[in-house]
């Protein structure tokens, strides 16, 4: 197997662990801003960020992958030296772009929450007039 | 109210940020153009497509983890404060931008790690160079749109 088949191969399980583990979002910690705290279930107070501990999860579940796939090519390396066929590296090509154009499509879809929820005016300071409300304003 | 963490630090890192991402988009531009030109024309263009590839990883690395340091104070400062009970079509926005910029980490990395065998001059690794292309234009596409997305919600505020 030549180097650049074995990054291939590398490239393909570390893309499709990270994708699998992105979309599944299994539980992890979450941190909270306000409190300077991680905790792994919703106990927290104030705003939660989740981002990390799903990136994070994402992230190590590639690592991991690629590790394996890095193991895997070396040992075949000693005993198979021909390169990938054409058509292998195009379907290998097409698995990880359909993996990665999946993961994007969910990534949209789990969001469009934010897109439908109507907006809700801000709290009126006290001394604050009453048609003072701001408004949203874009591009300018 | 506690100070947010690195909030003293926050329009410094903030503008690296903001540097890194213009270097983001700039580099991913040249590296699908330069990379697609080596796959239509010959090799010519193979220490450019190196180059970029170098550069890209650098900057994109560094724009996502200085996005992950200055997000605490967004969240707080800005989504808390006003985009999730005002706009919150702009915090599904920003989530979506957050999601694909991690998205992308690992393309990168495997830019990163086939500029560095992958010669266009040579026929057997021209099956790998759509794959190429490919990678760069998905990267490309997701820090123009992020970067649109940045510069689209620091525009949002109360007019």
């Amino acid at each position: 197997m030549r180097r650049i088949d074995s990054i291939l191969t590398i490239l393909l399980l570390a893309s499709l662990a990270f994708c699998a583990v992105y979309s599944l979002n299994p539980p992890t910690p979450r941190y909270f801003p306000l409190e300077r705290a991680w905790h792994v279930t919703a106990e927290g107070q104030g705003p939660g960020m989740g981002w990390y501990g799903r990136s994070g999860a994402a992230l190590l579940g590639g690592l991991l992958a690629g590790c394996c796939g890095y193991l895997w090519t070396a040992l075949r390396s000693r005993h198979e030296t021909r390169p990938l066929k054409p058509a292998t590296v195009w379907l290998l090509s097409a698995i990880l772009f359909v993996a990665l154009g999946l993961t994007a499509a969910k990534i949209v879809h789990e969001q469009q929450v934010w897109f439908v929820k109507s907006p809700a005016p801000l709290a009126q300071p006290a001394e604050a007039p009453a048609d003072s409300s701001p408004q949203v304003t874009g591009g300018e | 109210m506690n100070p947010v963490v690195l909030e003293d630090l926050n329009r410094l890192l903030l503008f690296i940020h903001l540097v890194a991402g213009i270097t983001c988009v700039a580099s991913s531009v040249h590296l699908l153009l330069r990379s697609a030109r080596a796959v239509w024309g010959g090799g010519t263009y193979q220490p450019q497509v190196k180059l970029h590839a170098v550069t890209l990883s650098a900057a994109y690395l560094t724009t996502v983890f200085l996005g992950g340091l200055i997000y605490p104070v967004f969240r707080v400062h800005v989504r808390l404060a006003y985009l999730d009970a005002v706009a919150p079509w702009a915090t599904g926005l920003f989530e979506i931008k957050e999601l694909m910029a991690t998205l992308g980490v690992i393309p990168v990395l495997g830019i990163l790690a086939l500029s560095r065998v992958l010669d266009f001059r040579h026929e057997e690794h021209r099956v790998y160079a759509p794959l190429f292309a490919g990678l760069a234009g998905f990267v490309m596409g997701i820090v123009t749109f992020n970067a649109w997305c940045g510069w689209y919600l620091g525009t949002l505020g109360p007019a």
